[in-house]
């Protein structure tokens, strides 16, 4: 469904809400008692059991931001390849602190065009802070500490494309930057065709005693490899489309298949001829930029999530077997997994090289390696989902089908039908919906959602946290007092990744005092009775490399004067916070 | 050193010497070929306005510091963009004027030389020429300002020290002579030590051998932000010779923030993309492999090949590309008559290897000039073989003292060849060192001098002069290696009652092959599109379309052939085209 504008939706709002029941004003309340884990009275209805166009991303987080000024707001961070606004919906608590210096967590969805419903998981993330935040506390404490940035899609014009013109369930996986896919000079001249005009692009089959596939026994609208003693039915012809270009092939250069924006990020970004679909150079692509721009200008950004489909899975780099993440940081991140494994059952915690395949300019790649930055890709729905276990082997049937057949009575998959094609002449065409397989069925869909943003907001509730924990004051006589202060880290996540101290990617902590002259200043190293080493330089400005997990760290002044004085702790990635002190 | 160009070229390098000179912008007050950004628009500018016919001038970006850099467009004709090109990229590395003096000099000197002189013209009529002559404007006019010193970074401010503050502490000229030079401050814990046989240049006491130093050695400059350190957050901003993505050096002061993240690499790498008939490159730098042609040595994939999935990147020459490279450097060295091995800078985010591996270009690399007679070091392909020069205390503005790189037996012996030629050929060049007064080491003395910025990349313009003869020679005779495809052989057979089998063969009449070997890896350049076309024919057998692998140049072939059906006296015609290798038609008539 299309969103229109905010008057004239109410009524089809209402309309379609009677089966979800959230309360609609336009019409008489219906008495309920709320569930849990839901809104009592949400003041922007959303329907999540649906895939929203690009428009209606635009729409869902300008209401957010009207109906809840002060916790949201919609920006864009620059402008795909075919000049969609790339949508940014900022959630924090406005009134409390400045959430461009909050510890930051950053989460986009749907880099692969057909894999949209990272973009539905991000857009309830920001529904769900801001109408829960009222209702519980730990979400209103999250966004007093915190600040998300959410680009629900990261490749609307792909987007555009998979829910508009006909595709498959995996096209298109690019973005609609024109490419000479084929090596021809020409550009999208070859792509797939919907012969049967259903809107989906599925398989076409063409009868054929030598073909090797035969109609399954146990559903006509699934063929299975015959045994290799049994003579076939079934020639498969690939999917919907019509050899345009002359050359032989079918569907070789359409949008679908030209380029993979997942491979096109500058960490370890290789050629075509070590990664397929890495495009023309480092961020050659539109989209590409303007996220390393945003993520950039943004170092209060500590952690980041990029949604995917599908496998069930919760990635981290490295991509390949060439780079190596810092020990201090698989600590943490392995840590981050297991809880995700607990919250997300039937996904497992993964290496992207070790456990799925080798990726060379992957996006979590670049947030981690470029920018220091813990960042998970949640690979989301999985088979393990049709029937909550995990999907058994059967020659004659599979669990989508079977699903297909049991709760979505055969809705998601076209039957074959007959078509007359100019090259292969009588075919049959059917399979799989674009809406199936990959994105989620309506009725999971808002489970789904939920249990990847909950597995997102542990991350940001453990991203670093900065406090002043306390401040001791010691006259030396002479007009001369020592102030010294511990900082502590309260989360899992540290201040300063391993990669990001290694490679200075960030400012260091600074742990300031103000309120008197500063004689020199320390940062004691191995406390309780460590040893005070001096900072001459500016001492009133402590620099401290990191502060790591769940820890402190002890800085000391030697300053003149009767004060009051102020410790303030500021880091990059754990916040600021100060304290008064006086003698 | 230099042969002189036969009395057919002479007339036009009598020519390009009055032109020269004019409108130039002076460094010294005498003539020069060095141009700086002002001076060097107006010469694109002034080419375009004397040859309307031959040249074309785009902008490919503007530098951070608002200069443009150009591209000029050089070629007869309607079809320049759609046939094999050359490109030429200079001075991506700031300082090192003399590629943009040479790029100009060859492009002036093909220009003028289009009409009268009958292989110029054969040649512009038959292949196109992009150059870039300045990709790091903002770089290469560090050494036309004041203080003049050798920048290598563009104008983007960058907080290096992340204290909050951009470029606030960079190298500063103290003694007021105009120039960034050296500064060593007497201090008993300082390991530098004047050099023996040539007390100007310093060099760094063996503590192994009981040497004490007594120096300390730094570029010239002050604690300007007051963080205890000198020169931590210069000027700038990213080397675009180190903004490119094969080999990037993630990290490295001046590589910027990612592998093409600077407008000007940007810039190149979307001309590069937007121009498929480029066949071949020259790249004017640091980089050489004309000197030294690049040895394919065994892979590191770690058990998978290089060049794939599993075994990452290449990291030498494709050994199908070795021989190539070899001919071409030996053409090099004939053709200008250079001798020697030029200091080579290590590779990687360079312009040369990004154009070979990524691109899947062949090519080629050379620093235009060097001071004769340099020995060749002991690894020619070492990283940081450049630290020698660094840590003789005489380079410019590169922070204080290389202690990276593994040294040679003995630096000093290159230093000291540097200084003599530099007192024989260009005696400004040797600074003398200067006493200042200076406020991080007061009570110290404290000298500054060393050696004009620039000076051993850019030679003063007798050498220039014979410089840009010498590369000129070298980029016209590459301009016409490149391949070129031609019809041979082309026949029909009749098989009886209106069928036919037709045969012809592809050939490459250029010397280089249609694609090297890394680019059929890299898969541009496209390959060899052919098309059969014929009015109501059928093909039966073959296809109507199709696309060729590399056919390797002089003269090699393969061989296509097709059976079709249609009428007698129908004209087939066979097309064969490439953007690098050009187009070629022949029609045959069934009969």
């Amino acid at each position: 469904m299309r969103l229109h504008s905010l008057t004239g939706s109410w009524m089809t709002l209402g309309i379609v809400a009677l089966l979800a029941v959230p309360p609609v004003t336009a019409q008489q309340p219906l008495g309920n008692l709320a569930a849990v884990g839901a809104p009592k009275d949400p003041k922007v209805p959303v329907m999540w059991d649906r895939y929203y166009d690009h428009a209606a991303i635009g729409e869902i987080g300008r209401r957010l931001q009207e109906a809840h000024p002060n916790r949201c707001r919609l920006g864009s961070i620059g402008k795909s390849t075919e000049g969609r606004e790339l949508w940014l919906i900022t959630v924090s608590n406005f009134t409390v602190g400045d959430p461009d210096r909050k510890p930051a967590m950053y989460i986009d969805g749907n880099i692969h065009s057909n894999e949209i419903q990272g973009t539905e998981t991000s857009l309830y993330t920001a529904w769900y802070l801001c109408e829960m935040a009222d209702q519980v506390p730990a979400l209103d404490s999250l966004l007093n500490d915190r600040t998300f940035y959410i680009i629900p899609s990261i490749n609307p014009d792909g987007r555009e494309d998979f829910l508009k013109r006909p595709n498959s369930p995996h096209s298109p996986r690019a973005g609609m930057a024109p490419r000479d896919n084929d090596g021809d000079g020409l550009i999208d001249e070859d792509g797939f065709e919907d012969l049967n005009g259903d809107g989906h692009i599925t398989l076409m089959r063409r009868r054929n005693p030598n073909g090797r596939m035969i109609t399954s026994p146990e559903d006509p609208r699934l063929m299975v490899p015959a045994l290799p003693d049994q003579p076939g039915e079934w020639e498969i012809l690939g999917f919907e489309g019509i050899d345009r270009d002359g050359d032989g092939r079918v569907g070789e250069d359409g949008p679908a298949g030209s380029y993979d924006p997942n491979r096109n990020w500058p960490w370890r970004w290789m050629p075509q001829y070590v990664q397929g679909g890495a495009d023309l150079y480092p961020t050659s692509l539109a989209e590409t930029r303007a996220v390393i721009d945003f993520v950039t200008r943004h170092p209060n950004i500590a952690g980041a999530q990029t949604y995917h489909n599908f496998g069930g899975m919760i990635l981290r780099g490295p991509g390949m077997r060439q780079d190596e993440f810092r020990p201090a940081d698989v600590r943490v991140f392995d840590r981050l997994g297991e809880v995700g494994e607990t919250i997300l059952p039937g996904y497992k915690y993964m290496v992207v090289w070790k456990d799925l395949y080798t990726v060379w300019g992957g996006e979590l790649d670049w947030f981690y390696g470029a920018r220091g930055i813990l960042t998970f890709s949640n690979e989301l729905w999985t088979p393990f989902k049709y029937f909550e276990r995990p999907p058994e082997n059967n020659r004659y049937d599979s669990p989508e089908y079977a699903f297909d057949r049991l709760l979505l009575f055969g809705e998601a998959i076209v039957p074959w039908t007959r078509v007359q094609h100019p090259q292969f002449g009588e075919v049959e065409v059917g399979g799989v919906k674009k809406q199936y397989t990959r994105a989620v069925p309506g009725f999971l869909l808002q489970a789904e959602n939920h249990r990847n943003m909950a597995f997102t907001l542990y991350q940001a509730s453990q991203m670093p946290l900065v406090r002043v924990d306390s401040v001791a004051v010691r006259s030396l006589g002479q007009g001369l007092t020592e102030v010294t202060a511990m900082v502590g880290n309260k989360r899992l996540a540290p201040t300063h990744t391993q990669q990001d101290v290694e490679n200075k990617i960030s400012r260091p902590d600074w742990i300031s005092i103000t309120g008197g002259e500063v004689v020199a200043g320390f940062v004691v190293e191995g406390a309780p009775l460590g040893t005070a080493v001096e900072q001459k330089a500016r001492p009133e400005r402590l620099k401290v490399a990191n502060i790591p997990g769940m820890s402190s760290v002890t800085v000391r002044w030697v300053v003149r004067g009767n004060g009051p004085w102020t410790v303030t702790a500021d880091s990059p990635k754990g916040g600021m916070d100060s304290r008064p002190v006086r003698r | 050193m230099t042969r002189w160009p036969n009395t057919r070229t002479l007339a036009c390098w009598i020519a390009v010497g009055l032109l020269s000179p004019v409108g130039l912008h002076s460094q010294t007050g005498g003539s020069t070929p060095y141009r700086d950004h002002a001076a060097l628009l107006s010469a694109v500018d002034g080419l375009r306005r004397a040859h309307p016919r031959l040249i074309e001038v785009s902008t490919i970006a503007t530098s951070p510091g608002g200069r443009a850099v150009p591209a000029i467009r050089l070629g007869a004709g309607a079809t320049v963009d759609s046939r094999p090109a050359l490109l030429i990229v200079a001075n991506a590395h700031g300082p090192h004027l003399l590629g943009s003096a040479i790029a100009l000099g060859a492009l002036e000197h093909l220009a003028s030389g289009y009409g009268s002189d009958t292989a110029i013209t054969a040649l512009l009529d038959r292949t196109t020429l992009y150059v870039v002559p300045r990709l790091n404007p903002d770089a290469a006019e560090a050494l036309f300002g004041t203080p003049r010193w050798e920048r290598r970074t563009n104008g983007a401010p960058d907080d290096a020290d992340h204290d909050g503050a951009t470029d606030e502490d960079g190298p500063l000229d103290l003694n007021g002579d105009g120039f960034i030079t050296v500064m060593r401050i007497a201090d008993p814990a300082g390991e530098w030590r004047p050099d023996s046989l040539e007390p100007r240049l310093m060099r760094r006491a063996d503590a192994a051998k009981g040497e004490t130093g007594g120096w300390s050695v730094r570029t010239e400059s002050r604690d300007q932000d007051g963080d205890g350190v000198a020169l931590e957050d210069g000027p700038g901003g990213t080397d675009i010779n180190l903004n490119f993505p094969h080999d990037y050096p993630w990290f490295r002061a001046g590589a910027g923030l990612h592998p093409v993240s600077s407008p000007e690499a940007r810039g190149l790498a979307e001309f590069v993309v937007a121009h498929p008939n480029i066949a071949a490159a020259y790249v004017l730098g640091p980089q050489d492999n004309l000197m030294s042609p690049w040895k394919h040595r065994a892979g590191s994939g770690g058990g998978a090949p290089e060049g794939t999935s599993q075994g990452g990147p290449y990291t030498s020459v494709l050994s199908a590309d070795e021989a190539w490279f070899g001919e071409v450097s030996t053409r090099f060295k004939r053709i200008t008559g250079l001798t020697g091995t030029p200091p080579a800078e290590a590779l990687g985010g360079d312009v040369l290897t990004w154009l070979y591996y990524h691109m899947g270009r062949f090519a080629f690399g050379s620093r235009g000039w060097w001071i004769p007679d340099t020995p060749p070091p002991s690894d020619s392909t070492a990283r940081g073989a450049g630290a020698a020069r660094a840590a003789g205390g005489v380079g410019g503005a590169g922070g204080a003292g290389g202690a990276g790189g593994t040294p040679s037996p003995d630096p000093m012996i290159q230093e000291r060849k540097t200084v003599a030629w530099l007192d024989a050929h260009d005696p400004t060049a040797v600074l003398p060192k200067t006493p200042i007064q200076h406020p991080d080491f007061p009570g110290q003395l404290v000298e500054v001098g060393g050696m004009r910025p620039g000076a051993t990349l850019n030679p003063p313009a007798p050498f220039a002069d014979s410089a840009v003869t010498q590369h000129t020679r070298f980029i016209t005779e590459l301009a016409g290696m490149l391949p070129q495809v031609a019809w041979r052989d082309a026949r029909a057979e009749s098989l009886g009652r209106n069928a036919w089998r037709i045969t012809a063969q592809v050939a490459n009449t250029g010397f280089l092959p249609t694609r090297a070997a890394i680019g059929e890896r890299a898969r541009w350049p496209r390959q060899i599109k052919v098309s059969l076309t014929g009015n109501g024919l059928e093909v039966a057998g073959g296809r109507a379309i199709q696309l060729l692998g590399t056919i390797p140049g002089s003269g090699r072939s393969e061989e296509l052939s097709w059976v079709v059906t249609g009428a007698s006296g129908t004209t087939v015609t066979l097309r064969a085209e490439s953007p690098v290798a050009g187009t070629a038609v022949t029609t045959l008539t069934l009969r």
